[in-house]
């Protein structure tokens, strides 16, 4: 998929996106790490979902405004973040026979894309809990890490790559949120997102 | 392309250790950063594996994932300009399909370190948190993986890691891959000639005042200080240091007569061919 969108010059971050009061957050991490975790306990909190794993980002002609486009409605959780939020299994489908992971169906928050507000970078670390917000070429090479499939994009077109995620990382205020390897932490981890202001 | 160097072990043999005298040897302009090490990135991080497929790996299967991580490390070697360093705690194992986890065609060198099991006994049990019984009874079992989660996921893919017996020979005798074989006694012992002889089997002309000043900067007290003041990102849970002082022989201080003829019976004969009986 995210080669596909590339194509299109539509970048793709390896990310949810929810709307809260008047923001836009895209939540980005590397697999395992809580997005889709995050995301639904941002939306038990009344936000609106936009998207899960894929956040494919519009970049305007003009101006600095991205956008982030509505995905699929449905966010994907393991057993342990359904059982941390008291989701019945009954009310969910499997991702794949296979798998353990679930989709739990949501409803569409968004049929048009909506300017990005926020990007938090979500990071594992063992302990304490952490959030910083990140500029300049911190930015840059944190945003550059959260790309859907970089080497393919890499092949595809790299200067356009790097000129989105330039006019990102300067345009959209970017945060670190290191979180402690363990689910029990995870209501922290939305309160601090839900409290992050651009 | 044989581009890869491997840097193996059973958990808590010193990999983590060799890493940092590796990487302090390779930066001679700074001390590197021990939270943000560019030698020995774990082979199984999906942030590497997704990077590569531009797929999710969270919605693979670990066959389906296993299938694909010989030609993952072939694409990787594929685009390297130089050699790439890759650390791993999982036996060397081959997929359903027969193509191997940790291909030779794109290996350049293995260093394969390995500790007195006794003292790897004692050093999992506080790095897991986990009584020395249940330590014991992990490092003889083929099914043990480290990182598997039936109910989730982690930042890593599952680490089928297998006994320790198993790890070892998987390594030096059933992989056919060049190896160097670095025992972490002899590592503590005299870190200089062991670090020394890894560099020059992965063709690096060891200079000696570097190596000099690697040692100097990876000794136990002063990453004890380090984890202490900056924390380190692979410290246990439990408030518990990573680098607990990496002493030779508490395993024999510490394990009962009991706990010592268990690993003997487990992993005697294994034991002896590397000169531990």
């Amino acid at each position: 998929m995210a080669p596909l969108l590339f194509l299109r010059r539509i970048l793709v971050l390896h990310a949810a996106a929810v709307r809260y009061d008047d923001r836009v957050v895209a939540i980005a991490g590397t697999s395992g790490v809580g997005k889709s975790t995050a995301l639904f306990g941002c939306l038990r909190r009344g936000g609106g979902f936009i998207t899960d794993d894929i956040a494919a980002l519009h970049f305007g002609d003009s101006g600095h405004t991205i956008r982030v486009h509505a995905g699929a409605p449905g966010v994907r959780l393991w057993p342990d973040a359904l059982t941390h939020y008291t989701v019945a299994p009954e009310g969910t489908e499997p991702l794949r026979p296979a798998l353990d992971k679930r989709v739990v169906r949501v409803q569409t928050g968004a049929a048009e894309a909506l300017p990005l507000t926020t990007l938090v970078i979500l990071e594992s670390r063992p302990h304490a809990m952490q959030c910083r917000r990140v500029a300049g070429r911190e930015a840059f090479n944190a945003v550059r890490s959260q790309l859907h499939g970089p080497r393919m994009v890499n092949v595809i077109d790299r200067v356009t790559a790097f000129r989105q995620v330039a006019t990102l990382a300067q345009h959209v205020p970017t945060f670190v949120l290191q979180r402690p390897d363990d689910l029990s932490a995870v209501d922290r981890v939305v309160d601090t997102i839900l409290a992050l202001s651009p | 392309m044989k581009r890869i160097v491997w840097l193996a072990s059973f958990p808590r043999s010193g990999n983590t250790w060799l890493r940092l005298l590796l990487a302090n040897y390779f930066s001679p302009g700074a001390e590197v950063n021990f939270n943000d090490l560019s030698v020995g990135v774990a082979a199984g991080a999906r942030r590497i594996f997704d990077e590569w497929s531009a797929i999710d790996s969270s919605e693979l299967t670990d066959e389906e994932i296993m299938q694909s991580r010989g030609d993952l490390f072939r694409a990787i070697a594929a685009c390297m300009a130089s050699s790439a360093y890759f650390k791993t705690h999982e036996a060397w194992t081959r997929s359903v399909s027969g193509d191997a986890v940790f291909p030779a065609d794109v290996t350049l060198a293995a260093v394969y370190v390995v500790r007195h099991p006794f003292d790897v006994a004692v050093s999992m049990s506080h790095f897991l948190d986990t009584p020395v019984a249940n330590a014991i009874r992990l490092m003889g079992s083929d099914a043990f993986t480290l990182l598997r989660d039936p109910a989730g996921i982690s930042v890593t893919l599952p680490q089928r890691v297998m006994s320790w017996s198993r790890n070892v020979t998987s390594w030096i005798v059933e992989s056919g891959l060049p190896i160097r074989l670095v025992k972490y006694e002899d590592l503590r012992a005299d870190t200089a000639s062991s670090l020394t002889s890894v560099l020059r089997q992965i063709g690096v002309p060891a200079d000696q005042d570097q190596v000099a000043r690697a040692v100097q900067l990876t000794n136990f007290d002063r990453l004890q200080q380090k984890e202490r003041t900056e924390g380190f990102r692979e410290s246990p849970p439990k408030p518990s240091l990573f680098f607990r002082g990496g002493r030779v022989g508490d395993g024999s201080r510490e394990l009962s007569a009991e706990q010592q003829q268990e690993l003997l019976l487990q992993h005697g004969p294994v034991m002896r061919q590397l000169g531990y009986l």
